[in-house]
């Protein structure tokens, strides 16, 4: 992670897999590390908003991610997710973390990480998680059918 | 690393009551309960209801292997539903590399559909096989029961009390059994059932 915290005011996206879409919603399950995974990959809009492009069809542009067309984006407001979570755990942070350019695949400036979660598969996991989840305002597609 | 509210502290307060002696009640956030594992997965405390098969995955096109014998029309309603969603969950999970833990799944149908007035739960399947089933009123509670297999479950309850805030807040692992008394300490029956 080579950047700082991103501005609380400005809002990031997820990808969501279907499986963990339930009846429209994303599960807090999308919100939790895997085994291995320090942080959570996040899109960073405004970075690429800056830059005159649909911010959305960047990060599709630049996933490294088979985006499949039964996931969605979660959008999330940085300034939500860290007030949510902070009265509860306060070693959350929301970091620009942008990727170079690397196997065939384009630098992505808007790559952030949600880091200082609760370990994988621990029980304090997946309540963060679900309050995470309940950060989300909107979801979008993660594929676009070609105009 | 956590601070907590004077609510949830009452919740803790209520739930160390509420939960047998042999069990500890993390003073940390959120209230981790750590069942010991000698009174995990006893199977002598589920009903005697007979699966087929041994294998720890379920193809994507295997059917529900719970049919109670006396199903009501209301129970094959959900069993069907939940066959329905199971298949997609198989269907995508199968893209992304994994599969369903046929145990989870074991767990979850008993649980969902033994008793006939369970509200219907939304459904996710988690990258590491299990199933989570999720029920939601929309004021705020909620319960996320993740199925881990062995009859024990991973429970997350978002409580919000008439008039009160913040919400409060629990988390832990428990027997399929042992969840009942969880959840009558946090009064979910109206969340759970119809």
């Amino acid at each position: 992670m080579s950047g700082g915290p991103l501005p609380e005011e400005d809002r990031i996206v997820r990808y969501l897999s279907a499986t963990l879409i339930v009846d429209g919603v994303a599960d807090g399950a999308s919100f939790r590390l895997r085994r291995g995974e320090a942080g959570l990959s996040v899109n960073w809009l405004e970075v690429l908003a800056s830059k005159g492009a649909d911010p959305l069809n960047e990060v599709r542009r630049l996933s490294r991610l088979q985006l499949r067309r039964s996931g969605r984006f979660a959008e999330l407001g940085v300034g939500d997710v860290l007030r949510t979570v902070a009265g509860e755990l306060d070693t959350l942070r929301i970091v620009h973390d942008p990727l170079e350019a690397a196997d065939g695949c384009a630098a992505d400036p808007s790559h952030s990480q949600i880091a200082g979660l609760p370990p994988a598969d621990t029980d304090e996991a997946m309540p963060v998680g679900d309050m995470i989840a309940e950060c989300v305002t909107a979801t979008h597609p993660a594929a676009v059918e070609p105009g | 690393m956590s601070s907590i509210g004077q609510a949830q502290l009452a919740d803790k307060a209520l739930l160390a009551q509420a939960v047998p002696s042999h069990v500890a009640v993390s003073a940390a956030w959120p209230f981790c309960v750590d069942v010991p594992n000698t009174i995990i997965g006893t199977t002598d405390t589920l009903s005697p209801v007979r699966f087929e098969g041994s294998d720890t995955r379920v193809p994507p096109s295997s059917s529900s292997r719970l049919r109670l014998p006396n199903e009501t029309v209301r129970q094959r309603r959900k069993r069907e539903a939940y066959e329905e969603r199971i298949e997609f969950l198989q269907e995508e999970a199968r893209h992304d590399g994994y599969a369903l833990n046929s145990a989870s799944r074991r767990d979850f149908e008993q649980f969902a559909l033994e008793a006939e007035d369970i509200r219907r739960a939304g459904l996710a399947l988690l990258d590491n096989d299990n199933l989570r089933a999720i029920w939601r009123d929309g004021q705020g509670t909620r319960l996320g029961l993740q199925f881990l297999g062995g009859g024990r479950a991973q429970y997350v309850l978002f409580k919000r009390r008439t008039g009160e805030q913040p919400v409060s807040r629990v988390a832990g692992r428990d027997s399929l059994k042992g969840l009942e008394r969880q959840l009558a300490a946090f009064d979910m029956g109206s969340l759970l059932y119809e």
